[in-house]
């Protein structure tokens, strides 16, 4: 009699070739057998497809910033306490982080930029947990290509498709010390990571040069997003005319 | 595209599984998510308690699982209590090519949430996540003994609700 135990192993694929080949001969032999095996393999198949849908899924850009451990906010890495951000899904509030966050972006950049920037209104707000663009900086993402960007207060870098699916592109604000990630998501352009940018407020005119390099968060960020090769001229172009959707 | 660091990429490359691995210990895909989030967090703290050429992934399951009874713990001390049936309506369900094996897979999913958490845990190890005895008992920190116990009561109790009684 084999056990229902060793049936389980067997089909656990922990038995050795030995038993394997025991078994597998006494259910050719045995109805009764081969129908418990059937039974164990029915199962093990059906649970194994549980929870399955989370292997095809959009992955949430905060998951793939922490794989990498990079911190999505300016400020150091914030341990979630699981049993507040329940609290703060069940109020339906921004998340405190969040909100803190696009608070300190918002302050950092005031300082360092014209007026003009802001009359559209915060370059980045808290919404839901994310922060999102907003004012000249969401104009910006939506319009503005990254080729002809000389003298903008708001560059364009590249742009590029997410490993969710989503189109991403870099920016750099030039007096606010700043650049960073928006991806477009279905109700506006999401901002899961940015960081300061040193040097280029204290050299006074640094600003208008050509491009310096991503601060390292926001380009190891980028390095883990981004699926295959960044937007030419002509794909950019492309997802312009499609709302980058 | 990938980086240079392989601690990293094997923590990128696992997020699928990793959200999976969430899902079936919580039965949410938002709490999921903040679980998975937090073992990240602890991993990256506790890099170097892992041995490179051991699995990355039942490491960091490892995390998560224990991460996962501190927060049911402290969960147990405030008394709430959680409808699972509302909480496995929340899942979004597109990726699974037919109908009957969506339906297939929503019952797997109830049923797993049926279990004490111990059992569910064995099982997502083992069933879903395909590790070995040796390492899924690794992982939750048990004799292998006691793991394949957990396994057999689990496989009952899913067979009664998935298949029906034995015979029939």
């Amino acid at each position: 009699m084999i056990s229902d135990r060793e049936l389980d192993a067997f089909v656990d694929g922990e038995l050795g070739a030995a038993e394997t080949k025991r078994i597998e001969a006494a259910a050719g032999a045995d109805q009764v057998l081969a129908a418990r095996l059937e039974r164990r393999r029915a199962l093990r198949r059906i649970v194994s497809a549980a929870h399955g849908d989370a292997l095809s899924e959009a992955m949430p850009e905060r998951l793939l910033a922490a794989a990498r451990a990079v911190t999505s906010a300016a400020g150091a890495a914030e341990v979630i306490d699981l049993a507040q951000a329940r609290a703060r899904r069940a109020a339906a509030r921004p998340w405190p982080q969040a909100a803190l966050v696009a608070a300190s972006l918002a302050a950092g950049l005031i300082a360092g930029l014209e007026l003009p920037l802001l009359r559209a209104g915060p370059l980045l707000s808290s919404r839901g947990g994310e922060v999102v663009a907003g004012g000249a900086l969401a104009r910006a993402l939506d319009d503005q290509l990254a080729a002809n960007e000389a003298g903008r207060p708001i560059r364009i870098g590249v742009s590029f498709r997410s490993r969710a699916g989503r189109y991403c592109r870099t920016f750099r604000v030039a007096r606010g010390g700043l650049a960073g990630i928006a991806c477009r998501g279905p109700s506006g352009w999401v901002v899961p990571i940015t960081a300061a940018t040193p040097g280029e407020r204290t050299a006074a005119g640094a600003y208008e040069q050509a491009a310096s390099p991503l601060p390292p968060p926001v380009a190891e960020t980028m390095d883990a997003m981004i699926a295959g090769p960044p937007l030419d001229a002509a794909g950019e172009e492309r997802a312009r005319a499609r709302g980058w959707r | 595209m990938s980086g240079t660091d392989p601690f990293a990429d094997g923590l990128t490359e696992l997020l699928p599984r990793l959200r999976r691995f969430g899902r079936a210990l919580t039965g949410d895909s938002a709490e999921a998510d903040d679980l998975v989030q937090t073992a990240l967090e602890r991993a990256w703290a506790r890099r170097r308690q892992w041995r490179e050429g051991t699995r990355l992934d039942a490491w960091i399951f490892a995390i998560m699982r224990n991460a996962w009874t501190d927060e049911a713990r402290a969960r147990a001390r405030r008394r709430t209590v959680d409808d699972p049936d509302e909480a496995l309506a929340a899942v979004a369900d597109p990726g699974i090519a037919s109908l009957e094996e969506k339906l297939e897979a929503r019952a797997a999913e109830r049923a797993l949430a049926a279990l004490p958490a111990e059992q569910r845990a064995a099982v997502a190890l083992v069933l879903i996540e395909g590790l070995s005895y040796r390492e899924a008992a690794q992982a939750l920190g048990v004799p292998e003994g006691t793991l394949t116990s957990r396994l057999g009561r689990a496989r009952t109790a899913l067979a009664e609700r998935l298949l029906g009684a034995e015979g029939a």
